[in-house]
């Protein structure tokens, strides 16, 4: 982490959006939450630094929700009991996975995506 | 088919059966109704759309259904009938650590109304349309976040933890910004987002919702 803010670093080589992938996530997301269309370097590397912060708090709660024991989805989830948009949230992504689950073990269960479901089931053959 | 409670400690299949899931159905939520402000309907809080029509993007990678996982997820994969014994605890082991308590859920938390926001996204200028799909599709790959948080706690985590976590990601990000633009706003500045502009969001942000304190630092009173 040292030297990244530091000014002897010249700027011209950089890509617009930052050094590497993560960066580019975030400069994106940027843009989407009201930033201008291309986030000022600078302001893309600090939001990295503190989405890492953010989530190094993150991990030490789960750390202490799973106290030594294999991590599971548990203990996200009660990781975030003090922050209900975050919860709701992780509760929708869950219930989306669960049907997504169910979905594939039905035989015929995509028959909402039609596309998806029909490639593969002609890939194996199926009459359906 | 209930399971008693506490569980013994043997090796089970998750016991999220199909009876005991919570009946997906989207209901129209109460407050998200109201067409407001562009950026106040980008409020990350709100729940995701999950079935609405994005305007047509030609990068837009993502299913109807769920875009905070990758697209590889949604293809079926015809599961090989013949598995390994070796393999199978694996799995057993795999499951134990996605399985959470559904029932928990908050049932009652706003779901979106996905016609006001469709009716709003036909109203949406070019730029606005850029800025919708650019917070819909950016994302953090579920395998980063499992390298980063597996990294950070020193043991792998499940994979839905990695979305969880990745979601969590996203929607601070997206609120620090939304922050800083108040900010912006407020010093009278304009122009692109300033570390500064940043920086007393996040202390804002700290100072709000009393998160992301360090446990190491003690202030020193004298």
């Amino acid at each position: 982490m040292s030297g990244r803010y530091q000014d002897d670093r010249p700027d011209d080589n950089r890509l617009p959006w930052g050094d590497h992938a993560l960066q580019q996530q975030v400069a994106r997301l940027m843009f989407g939450a009201g930033d201008v269309p291309t986030p000022s370097a600078d302001t893309v590397r600090l939001m990295e630094d503190m989405l890492v912060q953010y989530w190094s708090y993150l991990a030490q709660n789960i750390a202490d929700e799973a106290s030594g024991n294999r991590i599971q989805v548990k203990h996200f989830l009660a990781a975030l009991k003090n922050d209900p948009k975050k919860l709701a949230r992780a509760q929708d992504l869950l219930e989306m996975q669960e049907e997504l689950s169910r979905a594939r073990k039905v035989d015929g269960g995509f028959a909402d995506w039609a596309q998806l479901g029909s490639d593969k089931k002609q890939a194996r053959g199926d009459g359906a | 088919m209930d399971t008693p409670q506490p569980q013994p400690k043997k090796r089970r299949i998750s016991t999220a059966t199909p009876s005991r899931l919570p009946k997906v159905t989207r209901t129209p939520s109460s407050s998200s109704a109201t067409p407001t402000s562009r950026r106040t309907l980008k409020n990350p809080g709100k729940s995701k759309l999950s079935q609405t029509i994005l305007p047509d993007d030609p990068n837009d990678r993502s299913s109807p259904g769920l875009d905070d996982a990758e697209v590889s997820d949604l293809m079926p994969v015809p599961k090989s009938s013949g598995q390994d014994d070796h393999h199978e605890g694996e799995e057993r082991v795999d499951r134990e650590d996605e399985a959470y308590d559904s029932a928990n859920f908050n049932k009652n938390r706003p779901r979106e109304d996905k016609a006001a926001i469709a009716a709003l996204m036909r109203t949406f200028t070019p730029e606005q349309s850029a800025r919708w799909s650019a917070y819909r599709q950016g994302k953090f790959s579920k395998e980063s976040v499992k390298k980063l948080f597996g990294n950070m706690m020193g043991k792998p985590i499940p994979d839905n933890g990695a979305i969880i976590a990745g979601s969590c990601g996203k929607m601070f990000v997206g609120q620090i910004t939304e922050i800083a633009c108040e900010v912006m706003k407020e010093w009278g500045d304009d122009g692109p987002i300033r570390p500064d502009h940043l920086r007393e969001a996040f202390r804002r942000y700290q100072a709000d919702t009393g998160q992301i304190k360090s446990r190491t630092y003690k202030k020193r009173l004298f």
